[in-house]
């Protein structure tokens, strides 16, 4: 196994290009296996020290983050912890203005129908005192409904009101 | 969370006055604006051609057909006379008003009198007779003094230096409308005061009638 990357055959006698043997630690399996997946037969044995590091070394220079530029992990969960900060005041004042235009509509509609309901009553009201209490007639009735007339009629004055003259060429200088 | 709540709660403060007085003027100024087109002469299409038509029909009634000379001196004077239409238009509305007022009072008591007499077992078949005959002619004067007002405004709205024969129709309408609201004013008031206030006299005689046998019967 560990002849395989050298025995590659060279193509036109030129030796293959150093990259793909710099490249050969992270690819090559062949470490890996012989540490991770011992045979059943031999002892369990705890892993060389002396063989460990260099595994780890290889690992720890891939995967370790750098502590200067934070990993895409670490930058989000700042953005997630202000985020909520920023929409708190947005989302109550949407929901203020929505409760708002609620509750207007409400005392408008309330209010409407409020005063609808009272002039209604009011004048069925009166009509039923009217209807509930009503006394016979009296000659004292008869001579107040004669004066109440008179009276109606002294407020229509209908020559003052009608005069014929509104119209006349003179009045309107035609 | 607490930051929420107080958020919400200033705004709720903030903005349920304002929606509710901006809701509630909205409310006032849609009902104002139907009083205050009422008053308006800036007529719409349809107001013209309804304008229009009662114009010519106005010119065929009267048989307006102006001579030159005439159409010349109306062109000259008639916007000053509209000036004094629309003062005249203007005092319509209050007569219509208390008008209104002062019939709606005279049919109150009148009705008003007759529960009363039949709580005390009167005759009252006459005065209600009466009192639907008052409201037939109160609704007449109603119907004709809403003609004579429709006519003014016509006389107002008219464009009198483009149609001299219109002004002199809508004047000769507006003349005749007036005549015939005054005379329904009058004979209101001639029926009241020559039908209904005679048949109280009888109404009152007779309740006095009603009366005395029994105040002669619990002296004895």
């Amino acid at each position: 196994m560990d002849d395989q990357p050298n025995n590659t055959p060279s193509i036109d006698g030129i030796t293959p290009p150093a990259k793909p043997i710099e490249a050969q630690p992270t690819l090559n399996p062949a470490p890996d296996n012989t540490i991770q997946t011992p045979s059943s037969t031999e002892p369990v044995s705890p892993p060389d020290s002396a063989n460990v590091p260099a595994i780890g070394d290889t690992i720890a220079t891939d995967t370790t983050p750098n502590p200067a530029t934070p990993t895409p992990a670490e930058a989000s969960v700042p953005n997630l912890a202000s985020a909520p900060k920023k929409k708190k005041p947005v989302v109550a004042i949407i929901v203020a203005i929505v409760i708002a235009l609620g509750l207007g509509a409400a005392t408008v509609f309330l209010y409407m129908k409020y005063s609808r309901n009272s002039n209604s009553s009011n004048t069925s009201g009166t009509s039923q005192q009217a209807s509930n209490t009503i006394t016979p007639a009296t000659i004292s009735d008869v001579d107040q409904a004669s004066k109440q007339l008179d009276t109606s009629l002294a407020q229509a004055d209908d020559n003052k009101d009608f005069a014929a003259t509104a119209f006349s060429d003179q009045t309107l200088g035609l | 969370m607490k930051k929420f709540f107080a958020t919400l709660g200033l705004s709720l403060l903030l903005v349920v006055p304002s929606i509710s007085t901006a809701v509630a003027v909205a409310e006032g100024t849609s009902t104002g604006s139907d009083s205050s087109s009422d008053d308006s002469t800036t007529l719409t299409e349809a107001q013209k051609t309804e304008m229009n038509a009662r114009l010519e029909k106005q010119k065929a009634e009267f048989k307006v057909k102006l001579a030159a000379a005439e159409k010349i001196k109306i062109e000259l004077k008639c916007t000053a006379a509209q000036g004094l239409v629309n003062s005249v238009r203007g005092r319509i509305k209050g007569i219509e008003t208390s008008r209104s007022e002062v019939y709606k009072n005279v049919v109150n008591h009148l009705t008003d009198l007759s529960a009363k007499l039949k709580a005390k077992n009167v005759d009252t078949t006459s005065l209600d007779a009466d009192i639907a005959v008052l409201k037939t002619k109160i609704a007449t004067f109603n119907t004709d003094l809403a003609t004579y007002k429709q006519a003014v405004t016509d006389l107002v709205a008219v464009g009198c230096k483009q149609d001299p024969d219109g002004f002199k129709a809508a004047l000769l309408a507006a003349r005749t409308d007036l005549d015939k609201v005054k005379k329904d004013a009058e004979d209101v008031r001639s029926y009241i005061t020559g039908t209904i206030k005679p048949l109280l006299v009888q109404i009152r005689n007779q309740v006095e009638k009603d009366d005395s046998p029994t105040s002669e019967g619990s002296t004895n």
